[in-house]
């Protein structure tokens, strides 16, 4: 064997056990939470709140409609900022301002949750006396806003400049170029990278701590301390009842379940309206 | 040789990319109804020129221009750009049908994206005067709600005729509309010019001299941003008065 194509094997063996090392991983938590989950699911674990202290059975069902709505609510709150923020991003490119914009985006993108944890401790929590929610959801939206800009604004730069410059040959003026070409021609791509980013911060657990802290009770009242599922394992696994302990894998179970489907539809409403437009 | 009615004017337009000049005092004179061809070889500003007459030109950052453009004797200037958009309409190289729209939006974009509202037998009308115009009609008669982008490409460039000529503009600018198409769609848009110049004035971006000599009536030729030579295609092909045309013509570069 030459060098030459003894390097191209090696070189070939560590590029597909990487990918295959890429997938085991995956198929190693996501079966092993399965594993120790599923076998604990039953209908009241969906529909019931916690059993009393010492009480046998309950289920998760404050920390499902916890999640649900923490995460609706942070996605509502930071879904016109970030799309509008990425707007602008997209349609001044080049300009310092919006480099700045680009910049700051980034650097909240990489700020650690628990530090925007605290942040909601300190100015939501402490301001008006109480966990709640709410806060939650804001803290959350604090992580929302920066990956949906950067999102919205690679995919309106996959917007042929072909097209806007047809509309803007046509006499159309910005604004309408921006709502008519742009945004319709990227919807799939936006509504993708909402879900994607909505993925991403309902499995967040740092955040909830300090804001949403969590309730025995099924709560729907966003002003008040709200459980939610990332919480939920936390606490459950960090108990000493094996019971609890097991009702957090099954948590965790439905939690990865419910963040994959957000992730596949996402990918898959991106492929179906490729398809479409082929 | 009777002087033709002029459409549109331009009175030394300079134009720049940043502190490149593209354009150096380009006065032409376009005549109404006929086919003017922009000749010349690749960077000598042809497209630049047409772009600074709808003023897309300037809007590509850091770009600007200076000069008059005169339309049917309106210092463009003084103009809206929405108006003067629409009274001068532009096919771009690619076809680029808007993929979110259909066949029957896609000709009445000028109106819905400038938010004028049609009532349905007008836009009815339009839609199919305006295809028949561009000989798409019969072709897309079944298909009219279809995507736009699901027709051929020879087909999309002539729904993209139709989208800039819907607006009814005096002027379309054409920059070379068939560079990305096979010799057939090529040869069906060169035909369909001269139907067009009974009811449009059209400039004809081009780098093919054959294509200049079969579809103008009249040709600019430009080179290294200077408008080098401007008169009836037949005179200039058959005797160039400039050094700089002869040789272009004779294949020295290009």
């Amino acid at each position: 064997m030459t060098p030459r194509k003894l390097k191209n094997s090696v070189m070939g063996f560590l590029v597909a056990a990487s990918a295959v090392l890429l997938i085991a991983v995956l198929v190693v938590i996501v079966w092993h939470i399965f594993i120790s989950g599923v076998k604990y699911l039953n209908w009241n674990f969906f529909t019931k709140a916690p059993a009393p202290m010492g009480e046998s059975g309950g289920g998760v069902f404050n920390a499902i409609v916890g999640t649900f709505l923490i995460t609706l609510v942070a996605a509502a709150i930071g879904t016109p900022f970030g799309m509008f923020a990425g707007i602008y991003v997209a349609e001044h490119r080049g300009r310092r301002f919006a480099d700045v914009v680009r910049l700051c985006a980034d650097a909240l993108q990489g700020v650690p949750s628990i530090v925007i944890g605290i942040f909601g401790y300190t100015f939501l929590v402490v301001r008006f006396r109480s966990y709640s929610a709410l806060s939650a959801s804001i803290a959350l939206a604090f992580m929302f806003v920066p990956t949906t800009t950067r999102v919205t604004e690679e995919v309106l730069n996959l917007v042929p400049s072909g097209l806007k410059e047809a509309a803007y040959a046509l006499g159309a003026r910005q604004s309408s170029v921006v709502w008519n070409v742009s945004i319709k021609t990227a919807a799939a791509g936006i509504t993708s990278g909402l879900l994607t980013s909505m993925a991403r911060i309902a499995g967040e657990t740092a955040p909830l701590l300090f804001t949403a802290f969590g309730s025995r009770y099924v709560e729907w009242n966003m002003l008040r301390p709200m459980s939610a599922l990332p919480l939920q394992i936390f606490i459950y696994a960090g108990s000493p009842y094996p019971a609890l302990q097991q009702q957090a894998w099954s948590a965790a179970f439905v939690l990865v379940l419910l963040i994959l489907l957000l992730q596949y539809s996402a990918k898959h409403l991106i492929a179906r309206v490729l398809r479409v437009k082929a | 040789m009777e002087e033709p009615v002029i459409v549109l004017e331009t009175q030394k337009i300079n134009a720049w990319f940043g502190k490149d000049q593209i354009l150096f005092d380009v006065s032409a004179r376009i005549p109404k109804n006929r086919v003017t061809a922009i000749m010349g070889p690749s960077g000598c500003g042809k497209t630049t020129f047409v772009r600074t007459l709808n003023r897309l030109h300037q809007m590509t950052p850091g770009a600007r221009a200076t000069g008059t453009v005169l339309l049917e004797g309106i210092d463009t200037s003084t103009m809206d750009v929405v108006d003067v958009r629409k009274h001068i309409g532009m096919v771009f190289q690619r076809p680029n049908p808007f993929p979110t729209m259909t066949v029957y939006e896609n000709v009445l974009a000028g109106y819905l994206l400038t938010g004028q509202r049609l009532p349905r037998q007008k836009a009815d009308q339009i839609v199919e005067t305006t295809l028949r115009k561009v000989g798409l009609w019969s072709e897309v008669q079944s298909k009219l709600f279809k995507a736009g982008t699901s027709l051929s490409g020879g087909q999309q460039q002539r729904l993209c005729i139709a989208r800039a000529i819907a607006m009814e503009p005096a002027l379309v600018l054409f920059d070379e509309p068939t560079s990305a198409l096979d010799p057939k769609s090529t040869s069906v848009i060169e035909e369909l010019l001269s139907d067009l110049t009974t009811e449009y004035s059209i400039i004809f971006v081009t780098h093919g001299l054959q294509q200049a000599a079969r579809v103008s009536d009249y040709v600019a030729f430009f080179m290294l941003g200077e408008l080098v030579e401007f008169g009836e295609t037949k005179r200039v092909f058959v005797g160039p008065q400039d050094k700089r045309t002869e040789d272009y013509l004779s294949g020295k570069y290009g």
